[in-house]
Formats: structure tokens, C-alpha cells, sequence
């Protein structure tokens, strides 16, 4: 096992220009204007190994797009270095685009008014895929993909789910060693997601690429990540699989108990907090640890006619996780924030919107 | 030269797409060759207006003045036809992210930019221009040189180049100046072309050679029919298109490390 | 009782008020392109001065003076009005390809009325960028540029522009609808744009055409676009004057209906089209 990508300090810093509101906003911006400074990406540190399947997460504006798009070499860091494949990615020499494809969800690559099928044949040129192992791989993905019958169709008439599939299909002809995948489902449904999602796992299963890919649905993330790196401000604010992640940020478990009739909520207090008592169904938040000695507890001393032990919801950990970091980012550059106060509050707005 | 060989095959690929793509949809197809032939006639008001007031115009009579006119809509027909798409499309490949495709591609990115979409259609300002360049030098009763016919399309080709470099040059900076539109300028520089410089006086003849050299494209293969063209202005011409070409390759470079936001 | 809302009662006020705030909107968005405002003036102050210059030399040639002033006020005036015929056929066909115009069928305004006020807006702040640039052209230019007799021209000329700006909303408008039927409907538009200039007069005075088209372009729509509030501007006899508007008026109506029945055809099939 190799490493792959590696990226030392990778910082970028943005500079935008900041309109004030309305028409004399306009007027006084035509002589003199306010930028501000964001760091989109800052002091990122990652290591990922070859065959390695790595998700961004974050909310908008925290900076995934940014570091993917340093990453693929789109954007050149204001300080920091990176290096994948041996390359640096902004020096965008042909041998290493060779060996990268960038998909995003959101942005189409395919010709408009023709079928899928020219902007393949196009792919293949472009990238000097010998003819008969393109013909092999072209087959081989239709099939996969169930793409026999809109392979012929112009763009412009096919789904968002179906373009999707051809946009994987033309990004994946020359084979890459390194995917990036920007918000890949987004806007599909569900079915639509987990063909997607199924088809980035086997094709990591098979040619051992290395794919680094951003969601904001947690589905994606559970589904294909073996590591998570999760990004606020720019900032990394966490590593690792999801499964220590709850472990480490939420101690917690609930206890989901149905009794046989209903118990005062001050008998359960005992156990844990008490988060809900209704009619004889009633929720019990206990520490990660005890919960197997609880749950005797619980057995032993109450008419219990049902018991589940539930997880918090991974949408919640991360979005405390995300507000804990706003606060954090918020007293760090509370100063600043005083001259400028709107872009936090869009920021804020954003994680809300997440939500 | 086997990359050069490549270039070409990626070529006749956008050149193959492009025939399809029109082909979808005929209506078009046939109703806009129909009207760039008719309206490739137009620029015949404006000469026909300027003599029915003179006679000869900067040294130009009528029928020698139907060479330039053909040259330009000539001219008119291959910047349509092969560059105007792309050149159109810059900003909005800029507004909708679709740049970051075309740069990540394997391939320079200024050539798949500004030669993926040709349009056939637009080409057929071609025809009427040769047909008035026919008018015109039968009417001259004038012998041409063979070899005169065949430098001929060579320096058309020249004159093109320096109309795409100098046309791309002002695209350019949509890459850091969003919604940046620069289309008319071009329209409007080019549109200059119809004019032989020798009809201006000092200024305004030296800007059009020498400063914006939009004043040549279209001169320098008229005067090479017409018996007119010494070797510096012929020289000049090939010197131009080569150093704008150049030029542009370089301000190219220097767009992209605007857009990646490299300080250095 | 329930407040009923009038619904028969169409509210003015409050639709004014509305298209006046997307008018201002586009005003402060241009205000942000500064650059491409500045390009614009190039691009209209070039071709105009470089075809000026021509004219100037062949009337010259014939030492006539009366024309020579004539032709350069003309060429300053027709490069004023250019700058601002606004190509909403482009507009239409982009917002038509990209889907962006079912997010506006859905909103509570008219979707036509939107792009209309909303050019305005970014036309009006144009204009202002552009009256100071032609007013020292003006002042450059002394004698050769003839100044209108009386106030009324400047008025009625502007009447005038104010009317080809809306005959060219609908023409322009209805064309780019083609898109709704003709996917690449480009060829249509680079006619229009190329009748309008050559046989509207924006490339020369269309009483300087040859063989007497002028005359015959007199009953076209493209002359109401361009060279009627030029001609107007340069002053014009009564019965030229009644003989002008009265065309330009037919022509504002036909394309009116026109615009109408097409935007209604378009619809319909936008939705069959998108559904």
C-alpha cells in the first residue's frame, strides 16, 4: 500500500468583495470596495492510501469543494503543498490528468444536444484510450449502469438520474487511479443514490482506485467511506471512521423501553435521564458503557414488555458537532467579527439549512 | 509529430460531433444557410451607397472593392463558422464551472476551448463571397497569377489567425472578470476589416495596421489578388499572426493562474 | 366577515412598484460590471467613428459641406441609439435552454414583463455611463455636429427611441420563443440582428442606399427600430413626422399581437415540452 495523496499545511484563502446593501451600496462600491478575507481550506494535513475511499463532510461554505478542488488541481493553495500520485495537482501536467477524473453532481460535462455516446467517443480520444480496450470498458459499464437504451438519446431529453450515470460512465473510461466526486447524488432519489452508491463501491472493489468524494447525505458517507474527514471553516475539525466518531461525541445511548403500564418518570430516573415518559413508552438515555448493567436494571425492577437500544442519529452528532465548531471559530476571531459580521451569520444560516 | 497527428484526430472528432449536432436539428440547418447566403449580400448596400457618391475611394473603384468585400465575407464565414461558438461560450463556461472540465482534460486547454464547436451552418457566408470575388475580377477583365490563387487561401488562413488570437485575447479575462462580454467588441473591431486601411489617413491607417492590425485581415489577400501587396506588407501580415498567436498563448497562461489564484 | 381579496381589482401600484425594484436591481448589478460597460462604449464609438470618417472623406471629395455635417450627426446620433437595442432574443433562448424559465412561469409576475423591466434597468444605467462620453464626442466635434432646431426634436426623438425600444422588446422576444420549437435557433436571430443594421440604418443612412431601397425600407419594421428616432433627432417636416410615428405605432401593435399569440403558443408547448 502506497500513499496516494498527501497534502502538507494546505491552506487557501479567498478574497471577496463585499456589496453593501441597496443602491447607494452599489454607487459607493464603484469607488471604493470591502474585501474580505476567508480561509476556505486551513493547515489541512491528509494522508490517504492507495484504494482508500475518503469522504468530506461538512456544511456549505465549510470548504469540501475548495480542498477538492486543490486536490484535482483546479485551484492553486495560497500556502501549503499537496501531492498526488507523485504529482502536484495545480501543475496539471497531461500525465497526470491521465490518471484523474473529477465528477460533479451538479455540473455537466456531456454534450448537450447529443447522445451520451459521442461525448464517450470524444472521452476516449481525448484521453487516447486504445479503441478495443475502450470498446471492452464501454460495454462493460453499460451493462452495469443498464444504460443500452439512453446511450443513443441526446442528453438534453435524459433524466437527472440517467445523466448522472453517463457522467460516471465518461469519467470513468480512461480508468482513473484517483476519483473526486463532488456531491455525486445530489438531486437524485433514492434508488438512483444507492445504484450510484453501489457503483463507486464495486469499481474501488475492482481497480482499487482511490476515490475522495463529498455528500452532504449522510447515506453516502456510511455507505462508501472506510474514513471521514470532516471540515468546518476550512478547519479540520475530525478523522477517522464514523463509528468512533459516535463513540467519541456522543457518550450516549437510548434505551427505548415499552412497559406492560406506564412507570412514574421519577422511579426510571435511577437509570438516566429520562428524555421521554408517555403511556408506557418511554426513552432513557444511558452512558455508552452501562448500558448492558442498565438494561438489567431496567429488566429486573419494571414490567418490561419491550426493549431497544438505539444509536443517536449520526445527522445530530455531526450537526452538534458543527454548532460546537461555529461557536469555537466564532470566539476565535471574534475581533474580525466585529467589522464584518454577515458572512458568519451566512455560515450559520447554511448549518441550519443542513439541517 | 505524432502530436500534432493526435491534435488533428481530436479535431476531426469536434469536427464530426459538430455535423451530427447540426444535422439534429435540419430545420435550422437549412433556414440558416439560406439566410447567411442572403445576408451575406448586405454589405453590397454599403458599397453600392459609397459609389453611387464617388468613384474611386481611396484608390479603390467599384468592382475592385467587390475583392475586398468577397475577402471579408469570406473572412466572416471561416470566424463563425470556426471560432465564434467557443469564443461565445467562454463566459458562460466560466459562470457554470464547466472550465474546470475543459482544464482537467489531458489536452491544451486553448485548443479544445476555442475549437470544440464548428458550425457549419455559418460557413456558408463563404459561398457569396467567392461569388463577388468572381464578379469582381471578371469585370476587372484581370489576369490573375496562378500562383497568386494559391497563396491566396494561405493568407486568408493568416488573416483568420490573427482575428481568432485577437479575438481570444479579449475572452480571456472572463476567467477572472465575471460576466465580462466581450462578443460586441470583437464584432465591432472586426467589422473595421471591411475597409481597406488606404482609405484613412495617417492615424487612423496606423492604428488599423500597426496598433489593433484588424485593418490587414482582410486587405493584405485582396491587394495579393489585385497585384497590390509588396513583400513588407506580406511579411508584416505572417510577422503579426504569429506574434498574436503567441501572445494570446501566453495571456492564456496567465488567465489560468488568475483562476487557480496562484500568487506567483 | 372574512376579508375577500379583490381579485377584480388589478393593483397597479403595487405591480409598478414591483417592476420598478427589479429595475433597480438590474441598475446596481450593472453597476457591478463596470468593465463591461466601459467595452460597451468602445465597441459603439469605434465602427461609428471609423464609418464617420469614410462618409467624411467622400463628401469631401465632392465639397459639400451641408452633407458632411449631416452625415457625422447622424453617425453620433444612430451610435446613441445602438448602444441600446437590447437582444432579448438571446435572453429568452438561454432561459428556455437552461429550464430557468419554468422557475419564472411559477412566480406570481409575468415572466416577459420581468426581463422587460429588468433590461431597463441595466439600460438606464448604460445610458447614464454614456451621455457624458457622447457630450464631450459633441463638444469635440464643434461645428460638424448639428445641434436640433428646437427641444421638440430632442422630445419627440426621444418618444421615439422610447417605442423602438418596446417594438424591439416584441420582436426580439417572440424570436427567441422559437426555442420552444427549434432547438438551435441561433440562424434566426444573427438574420434579425443583421437586418436591423443593415436595413434599419444603423450602418448608413437608408436615404443614402442605392437603387432606392430606401424608400421601399421605409415600410419594414427594422427603419422603427433604429433610424426613426435619428431621423426624428435631425428634424423632420410635420406629414414625415405623422407619416413616422403612424407607421411605427402599426408596427408596434402587429408586433404586439404577434408577441402575444406566440408567448401564448410557447407556453403551452414549454409545458408539454418540460412535463
Amino acid at each position: 500500500m502506497s500513499v496516494v495523496v498527501e497534502t502538507h499545511k494546505l491552506t487557501r484563502v479567498f478574497r471577496t468583495y463585499k456589496k453593501k446593501e441597496g443602491f447607494s451600496g452599489s454607487l459607493a462600491g464603484l469607488f471604493k470596495r470591502h474585501y474580505i478575507e476567508k480561509k476556505a481550506a486551513y493547515d489541512l494535513n491528509i494522508s490517504i492510501q492507495e484504494g482508500e475511499v475518503v469522504a468530506f463532510l461538512g456544511p456549505n461554505g465549510a470548504g469540501k469543494t475548495t480542498t477538492l478542488k486543490m486536490l484535482s488541481g483546479l485551484l492553486h493553495p495560497s500556502s501549503g503543498d499537496a501531492h498526488i500520485l507523485g504529482y502536484q495537482p495545480w501543475k496539471r501536467e497531461h500525465a497526470f490528468l491521465k490518471q484523474i477524473a473529477l465528477v460533479m453532481g451538479q455540473r455537466n460535462q456531456l454534450w448537450w444536444d447529443l447522445p451520451a455516446i459521442e461525448s464517450f467517443n470524444l472521452q476516449r480520444e481525448i484521453y487516447e484510450v486504445p479503441p478495443q480496450i475502450y470498446r471492452q470498458r464501454l460495454a462493460e459499464l453499460v451493462e452495469i449502469l443498464d444504460l443500452s437504451k439512453i446511450i443513443n438519446t441526446a442528453v438534453r431529453k435524459l433524466s437527472l438520474g440517467e445523466r448522472m450515470k453517463c457522467e460516471m460512465v465518461a469519467a470513468l473510461l480512461h480508468r482513473p487511479k484517483v476519483l473526486l466526486l463532488d456531491e455525486p447524488t445530489i438531486g437524485l432519489d433514492v434508488i438512483m443514490q444507492k445504484k450510484i452508491r453501489s457503483f463507486i463501491k464495486d469499481y474501488n472493489h475492482e481497480h482499487g482506485a482511490t476515490i475522495m468524494l463529498t455528500s452532504h447525505y449522510m447515506d453516502d458517507v456510511a455507505a462508501l467511506a472506510q474514513r471521514t474527514l470532516i471540515i468546518n471553516h476550512g478547519r479540520m475539525v475530525y478523522e477517522g471512521n464514523l463509528e468512533t466518531l459516535t463513540e467519541r461525541y456522543a457518550p450516549n445511548k437510548v434505551l427505548r423501553v415499552t412497559f406492560a403500564k406506564p412507570i412514574a418518570s421519577v422511579d426510571l430516573a435511577t437509570l438516566g435521564t429520562v428524555i421521554e415518559n408517555e403511556s408506557g413508552l418511554a426513552r432513557i438515555q444511558v452512558p455508552r458503557d452501562n448500558v448492558a448493567e442498565r438494561s438489567a436494571a431496567l429488566f429486573q425492577k419494571f414490567p418490561v414488555a419491550d426493549l431497544s437500544i438505539e444509536e443517536p442519529q449520526l445527522d445530530d452528532i455531526i450537526h452538534d458537532l458543527f454548532l460546537e465548531t461555529n461557536q469555537q471559530e466564532e470566539k476565535a476571531i471574534q475581533p474580525e467579527l466585529s467589522a464584518v459580521i454577515a458572512p458568519c451569520e451566512e455560515t450559520e444560516r447554511e448549518v441550519v439549512a443542513l439541517r | 509529430m505524432r502530436r500534432m497527428w493526435r491534435y488533428i484526430r481530436l479535431y476531426s472528432s469536434f469536427l464530426r460531433i459538430c455535423a451530427i449536432r447540426e444535422m439534429e436539428a435540419r430545420g435550422s440547418f437549412v433556414v440558416g444557410s439560406l439566410m447567411i447566403l442572403l445576408t451575406a449580400f448586405f454589405p453590397l448596400l454599403f458599397v453600392g451607397a459609397i459609389y453611387s457618391q464617388v468613384k474611386s475611394l481611396g484608390g479603390w473603384t467599384f468592382y475592385e472593392y467587390l475583392l475586398l468585400v468577397g475577402t471579408f465575407q469570406i473572412m466572416t464565414g471561416i470566424i463563425l463558422g470556426l471560432f465564434a461558438q467557443n469564443m461565445f461560450g467562454m463566459p458562460d463556461y466560466v459562470r457554470k464551472g464547466e472550465l474546470d472540465f475543459f482544464l482537467l482534460k489531458p489536452v491544451n486547454s486553448q485548443f479544445i476551448l476555442t475549437t470544440r464547436y464548428v458550425r457549419f451552418n455559418e460557413m456558408s457566408a463563404i459561398f457569396p463571397g467567392v461569388l463577388l470575388i468572381a464578379i469582381g475580377v471578371a469585370n476587372l477583365q484581370l489576369e490573375i497569377e496562378w500562383w497568386r490563387w494559391l497563396l491566396y487561401p494561405f493568407f486568408v488562413a493568416c488573416g483568420a489567425l490573427i482575428c481568432y488570437s485577437i479575438w481570444f485575447i479579449m475572452v480571456t479575462p472572463t476567467v477572472w472578470v465575471i460576466r465580462l462580454e466581450t462578443q460586441e467588441l470583437f464584432a465591432g473591431l472586426f467589422d473595421l476589416g471591411r475597409y481597406h486601411p488606404n482609405m484613412f489617413n495617417g492615424l487612423i491607417k496606423t492604428i488599423l495596421v500597426y496598433v489593433v492590425p484588424i485593418g490587414i485581415v482582410v486587405s493584405t489577400p485582396a491587394d495579393l489578388l489585385l497585384n497590390r501587396l509588396g513583400w513588407q506588407e506580406a511579411g508584416w501580415a505572417l510577422v503579426v499572426a504569429a506574434f498574436l498567436l503567441f501572445v494570446s498563448s501566453r495571456f492564456w497562461r496567465f488567465a489560468q493562474t488568475r483562476y487557480y489564484g496562484a500568487s506567483s | 366577515m372574512i376579508a375577500q381579496p379583490n381579485a377584480s381589482k388589478y393593483n397597479w401600484g403595487r405591480t409598478f412598484r414591483r417592476y420598478w425594484t427589479l429595475c433597480k436591481i438590474s441598475f446596481q448589478e450593472r453597476m457591478e460590471y463596470r468593465w463591461n460597460t466601459l467595452m460597451y462604449m468602445v465597441v459603439v464609438l469605434l465602427p461609428m467613428l471609423v464609418t464617420m470618417y469614410l462618409w467624411t472623406t467622400v463628401f469631401n471629395s465632392q465639397s459639400n459641406p451641408a452633407a458632411t455635417r449631416n452625415i457625422i450627426t447622424y453617425y453620433v446620433a444612430a451610435g446613441f441609439v445602438n448602444w441600446r437595442i437590447a437582444e432579448f432574443h438571446w435572453i429568452f433562448m438561454f432561459n428556455i435552454k437552461e429550464g430557468r424559465m419554468a422557475n419564472f412561469l411559477l412566480r406570481p409576475m409575468s415572466y416577459p414583463a420581468t426581463q422587460f423591466w429588468y433590461e431597463v434597468g441595466g439600460r438606464t444605467w448604460s445610458t447614464i455611463l454614456t451621455v457624458p462620453v457622447f457630450a464631450v464626442l459633441i463638444l469635440a466635434l464643434g461645428d460638424n455636429f448639428q445641434m436640433p432646431d428646437s427641444p421638440a426634436n430632442w422630445l419627440l426623438a426621444t418618444l421615439a427611441f422610447l417605442l423602438s425600444f418596446v417594438l424591439n422588446f416584441f420582436l426580439t422576444a417572440s424570436l427567441g420563443l422559437i426555442t420552444v420549437w427549434q432547438n438551435q435557433p441561433e440562424p434566426f436571430f444573427w438574420l434579425y440582428n443583421i437586418a436591423v443594421r443593415w436595413l434599419g440604418g444603423a450602418m448608413l443612412p437608408l436615404a443614402l442606399l442605392p437603387w432606392g431601397l430606401g424608400d421601399w425600407l421605409q415600410w419594414l419594421p427594422f427603419a422603427y427600430i433604429y433610424s426613426l428616432p435619428v431621423r426624428i433627432f435631425q428634424g423632420l417636416s410635420a406629414s414625415q413626422m405623422v407619416q413616422g410615428f403612424g407607421v411605427q405605432l402599426c408596427w408596434l401593435g402587429m408586433a404586439g399581437l404577434i408577441f402575444r399569440l406566440v408567448w401564448r403558443k410557447a407556453v403551452q408547448r414549454y409545458e408539454v415540452f418540460e412535463g
